[in-house]
């Protein structure tokens, strides 16, 4: 089944970043969140938190993007597959994702890009008040749909 | 080192000399982290009678093996030094995300000594640790110094930890914040910064913390979402974090009013948490990982204060403007508290000398010439809004108040040091300590002066004979308005708030709601350290904790005879309605039942060498 991104309220992420050491801790079992797949945005002044994570593009400028060819769509669930023998660490992905939400890993250089952990995100159980929700269904999702960004 | 940062930073300002060391496994396992290793570090290297504005002094962040841990409000930082304030311990925890941050670029402490030639910050940077020029920021607020240096490094992921113009201008109850808010307020930690030439410290921490057991970790925190989600507490929490207590204490009697002649205030509703939630909250927030998200960012809609905007409040700085002060104008007291932030000052200190001036006023005891010719009629907006600018500043008045209540009483005289409100030169909270005994007996023997976080009683208002009967053997225990039995909770509670801060998990969730025992403490530490540990072993640390931090201010002079409370808590009967009405503090039987609770001899009020080699302290 194609996954659909997840469903992001920005208007009720407390900016507690539950989300981001939740991922790394699934993908990693090590506790930070510098190699987070999810990351909170925040404008603190004026309490702002802004939920940034794959959203499955119909066309991702990511895999556009890349020189290498190394990223590439998992035809099965949507999601953005890397190629790290490929990756060449350039960052190009980084800065082609419209929605800022492809980051580097501090230590191998190499994009970071949400999977969804295959369908059953570890971020969203942590994320107490439901600025992060599952939206069952099939085929790449309109991002112009999201609440509150 | 499994669960913990694994290094130590130390930085001496004197050389501009940084020095990285390995965190001590043995100290670790014995003190936990935070609080704990930090008292252990300066009961080892900081001689007695150290001027806590000397260069000497040394101030230490810790945080704790629960930081950033993904424990929910596994966020806190702790700071120690000898304070200005008081002169003793000073010691103060704060939230918000500068503690993972500090965790996660793998330090456990970082130890500053010395004091820099011109203004400087501390950038931690992972292993990068660089002093830099912050000349260009002295003078600058809290919120505008963070902007300042985020901008200057480039680079918006780092926390900033900074003190504000209070301190600069040696207000001894300066603090330390970050995110906005977050305060490490008590006992001026901030002052002991900028004496430093200090201004503030920034660190983004990239690296990843190897747990013991990952499987384990998550087992463990289905458990205890379980705890927090189905408390009775939590929904009130998640909506008004402690804000909801301007409700709870006005019920029960228990408010500040007017410098706590009136346990109740008239105008508690206009000034609520409930008050706050329906005109000013735009959203919750919250602390690093912690799904309670207690803290709310609120926007004031009120042409007086154009823009004004930020997080929180807790319930101490709004208690403190409003109630303290007989300030019934919400939106005022939204105002003090922004002010009380970005200067950087402990709101509970600055409320407290601004309400001692007022009845001060009140009782014919300071002329207005002498206050600058404020009129400080109870609840006078100009009045404090002029006040918290004047002491920030040390001008006129404010340069009086500015040395905490105890040295201004002492300065005034006239009698007026009766109505200082503090024990062992630290301010009192926001609740009438004759109508909540246990936090009474606990503000009387908190190691860094009169506060209610070094034990955070709050068994007391359970009424729950038969569970006071099952965890310390009298029913009384669970009676707000008993004395019986409080010397053994404030004990237990003592120790539950050393652990909370030395493993660095905030006290809302380890202290009000329980959500780990013993038991379950060890369980996660095994988890997270690898360290062998049972519930006793965690008990014990916050026992050692607690005696150490109680031999390190005897050194400094302290025992039984400076474990007292102002005479309007022990003598003039409470003025509130309901069963609260006429109450006072039963002081003296309560410390006997403390100390002896503690193992202490009753009359000196401190442990002995059969206690002390108990913990492994002698």
């Amino acid at each position: 089944m194609l996954l659909k991104p997840l469903r992001v309220n920005a208007s009720v992420c407390t900016g507690c970043r539950a989300c981001e050491i939740a991922c790394v801790f699934r993908r990693e079992n090590v506790l930070g969140t510098s190699s987070a797949r999810i990351r909170i945005h925040k404008k603190e002044a004026e309490g702002l938190d802004q939920p940034l994570v794959c959203r499955l593009c119909a066309e991702p400028s990511c895999i556009a993007s890349c020189p290498e060819g190394a990223l590439s769509r998992n035809l099965k669930l949507g999601t953005i597959l890397l190629d790290e023998a490929r990756c060449t660490s350039c960052g190009v992905c980084f800065s082609a994702c419209p929605f800022d939400s492809v980051s580097g890993d501090p230590r191998s250089g190499k994009p970071l890009i949400c999977d969804l952990c295959g369908g059953e995100p570890a971020c969203v159980p942590r994320c107490s008040p439901g600025a992060l929700q599952v939206e069952p269904g099939s085929g790449p999702h309109d991002s112009s749909r999201e609440e509150g960004s | 080192m499994k669960g913990y940062g694994g290094r130590i930073l130390e930085v001496d300002l004197n050389a501009g000399a940084i020095h990285i060391s390995q965190t001590e496994p043995d100290l670790a396992r014995a003190f936990l982290g935070g609080r704990g290793l930090n008292i252990k570090r300066l009961w080892d290297r900081l001689p007695a009678h150290t001027d806590p504005l000397s260069p000497q002094n040394l101030l230490i962040f810790g945080v704790g093996p629960f930081t950033g841990s993904i424990f929910p409000g596994g966020a806190r930082f702790n700071v120690s030094a000898m304070s200005p304030q008081t002169g003793i311990l000073g010691d103060s925890n704060a939230g918000g995300f500068f503690g993972p941050a500090l965790k996660f670029a793998g330090y456990d402490q970082v130890i500053i000594s010395g004091r820099a030639t011109n203004p400087v910050f501390l950038m931690i940077d992972d292993d990068r640790v660089e002093i830099r020029d912050a000349r260009a920021h002295w003078g600058k607020d809290t919120q505008e110094t963070a902007a300042a240096i985020r901008q200057e490094i480039g680079d918006a992921g780092f926390e900033v930890a900074a003190v504000g113009q209070g301190a600069e201008n040696g207000v001894r109850f300066a603090g330390i914040f970050s995110n906005l808010v977050r305060a490490a307020a008590r006992t001026g930690m901030g002052t002991v910064m900028a004496s430093k030439k200090l201004k503030a410290v920034a660190v983004r921490g990239t690296r990843l913390i190897t747990p013991a057991d990952p499987g384990r970790i998550h087992e463990l925190l289905d458990c205890v979402d379980e705890r927090i989600h189905h408390h009775a507490d939590y929904g009130a929490r998640s909506r008004l974090g402690t804000t909801r207590l301007i409700k709870i204490l006005n019920d029960i009697g228990g408010l500040p009013t007017r410098h706590f002649q009136d346990g109740n205030f008239e105008a508690a509703d206009a000034v609520s948490g409930e008050a706050i939630e329906s005109l000013y909250k735009v959203k919750s927030k919250a602390c690093f990982a912690c799904t309670v998200h207690c803290s709310r960012f609120l926007r004031v809609r009120d042409a007086r204060f154009p823009g004004l905007a930020s997080e929180g409040p807790e319930y101490e700085p709004l208690a403190g403007f409003t109630a303290r002060v007989g300030n019934s104008d919400l939106a005022l007291g939204l105002k003090c508290i922004d002010l009380a932030n970005r200067y950087g000052l402990d709101a509970i200190a600055l409320s407290e000398v601004i309400a001692w001036s007022m009845e001060c006023a009140e009782r014919g005891l300071l002329k207005k010439e002498e206050a600058d010719g404020l009129d400080l009629s109870w609840g006078n907006k100009d009045a404090i809004i002029a006040l918290i600018h004047k002491v920030a500043r040390r001008e006129g008045f404010g340069d009086v108040l500015a040395d905490g209540v105890k040295r201004a009483a002492e300065k005034l005289g006239r009698g007026s040091e009766a109505l200082a409100f503090h024990s062992k030169g630290l301010e009192i909270f926001q609740a009438d300590l004759r109508s909540i005994k246990a936090y009474g007996l606990g503000n009387a023997v908190a190691s860094r002066g009169a506060d209610h976080l070094r034990s955070e009683p709050w068994f007391e208002f359970s009424n729950d004979a038969e569970e006071g009967v099952r965890r310390y053997g009298m029913p009384e225990t669970a009676f707000r308005l008993e004395y019986k039995g409080k010397g053994f909770v404030v004990k237990h509670f003592e120790e539950m708030a050393a652990v909370s801060d030395a493993i660095g998990v905030c006290k809302n969730l380890y202290n009000n709601m329980e959500v780990l025992d013993w038991e379950e403490t060890a369980d996660w530490l095994r988890a997270l350290t690898g360290f062998d540990l049972d519930g006793r072993d965690v008990r014990l640390a916050g026992e050692r904790i607690v005696n150490l931090e109680r031999l390190f201010i005897a050194r400094e002079g302290i025992g039984r005879k400076d474990d007292s409370l102002p005479a309007r808590f022990l003598h003039e009967h409470l003025r509130a309605n309901g069963i609260s009405k006429g109450a006072v503090l039963e002081l003296e039987p309560m410390l006997d039942e403390y100390y002896r609770a503690r193992g202490w001899d009753v009359s000196t009020g401190l442990p002995g060498q059969e206690k002390l080699a108990e913990l492994g302290l002698s």
